[in-house]
């Protein structure tokens, strides 16, 4: 038998976990970075958008003319405590403590469903107001929007679900916690891009 | 329709109308926020090379 033979195989990728000694980086923190960089670039499109309808228009209503600010201000709360508990889910997992991190994973997940159900419900009260993004700019950039933000926010319901299921079984603390740390990442940056979209289509 | 009311009003030099200012706005928007994102990335990029030449 010559020396590879000898080796045992391992499918196990090398820095999922722990950094990289000379970048500093896990893959995982890596990656998510570089994802949020996308983002911030698909926002900025979006926002774009919003700067020229608003400046190119003749006259453009405030926010709350046109949006219940007490909805929006509902949602900047939701998502606002949704930031605290994942914060709560990251703490507990790095210090072992499965349970706890479990629980506020699961909160986090209900906070991301409820404020979901807010939107839809405004949603459904713009559409059967005839408020479609059809009848002007403010509505259709409105819809772009908070409609791409909804998305995410769905998206990241899903990936909080998996990792608060992946909580409850035998995956290794570290993993657990290197996986609550990136959907964390990911969440604070929803939550950032929200509190933007509050002040532009609510509050100015 | 008239073909000139479909130009871009920058790019045809009539950079004074509303338009035209809404088009720099959102130009400008965008140009800020790339920049951002190409500073940070800038900045990773430094960081990274800064300790793997402390590393070896």
């Amino acid at each position: 038998m010559n020396a590879i033979e000898d080796t045992p195989l391992s499918m196990e990728i090398p820095y999922a976990i722990e950094p990289r000694p000379d970048t500093g980086f896990s893959n995982a923190a890596l990656g998510v970075w570089l994802f949020l960089a996308s983002e911030t670039m698909l926002f900025g499109a979006l926002f774009s958008s919003y700067v020229l309808l608003r400046t190119g228009a003749p006259e453009w209503p405030r926010g709350w003319q046109r949006l219940d600010a007490g909805i929006g201000l509902l949602e900047t709360i939701l998502l606002a405590a949704s930031g605290v508990t994942m914060l709560a889910a990251v703490r507990a997992t790095q210090q072992g403590a499965r349970t706890a991190g479990r629980r506020a994973l699961a909160i986090t997940a209900g906070l991301a469903l409820l404020f979901l159900i807010v939107e839809l419900l405004a949603y459904a009260a713009h559409l059967r107001a005839g408020e479609v993004p059809s009848r002007d700019t403010f509505w259709a950039i409105y819809f772009a929007l908070t409609g791409v933000h909804a998305l995410h926010v769905t998206g990241g319901l899903v990936v909080l679900t998996v990792v608060a299921v992946s909580a409850s079984s035998a995956l290794p603390l570290a993993r657990l916690a290197a996986r609550t740390e990136t959907v964390a990442r990911y969440w604070w940056f929803v939550d950032v891009v929200w509190l933007a979209l509050f002040v532009i289509c609510y509050l100015t | 329709m008239n073909v000139l009311s479909m130009l871009c009003p920058v790019c045809v030099g009539l950079g004074e109308g509303p338009m035209a200012q809404a088009s720099n706005a959102g130009i400008a928007t965008l140009m800020i926020v790339t920049l951002m994102v190409i500073t940070a990335i800038a900045g990773v990029a430094v960081s990274i090379a800064r300790r793997t030449r402390r590393e070896s």
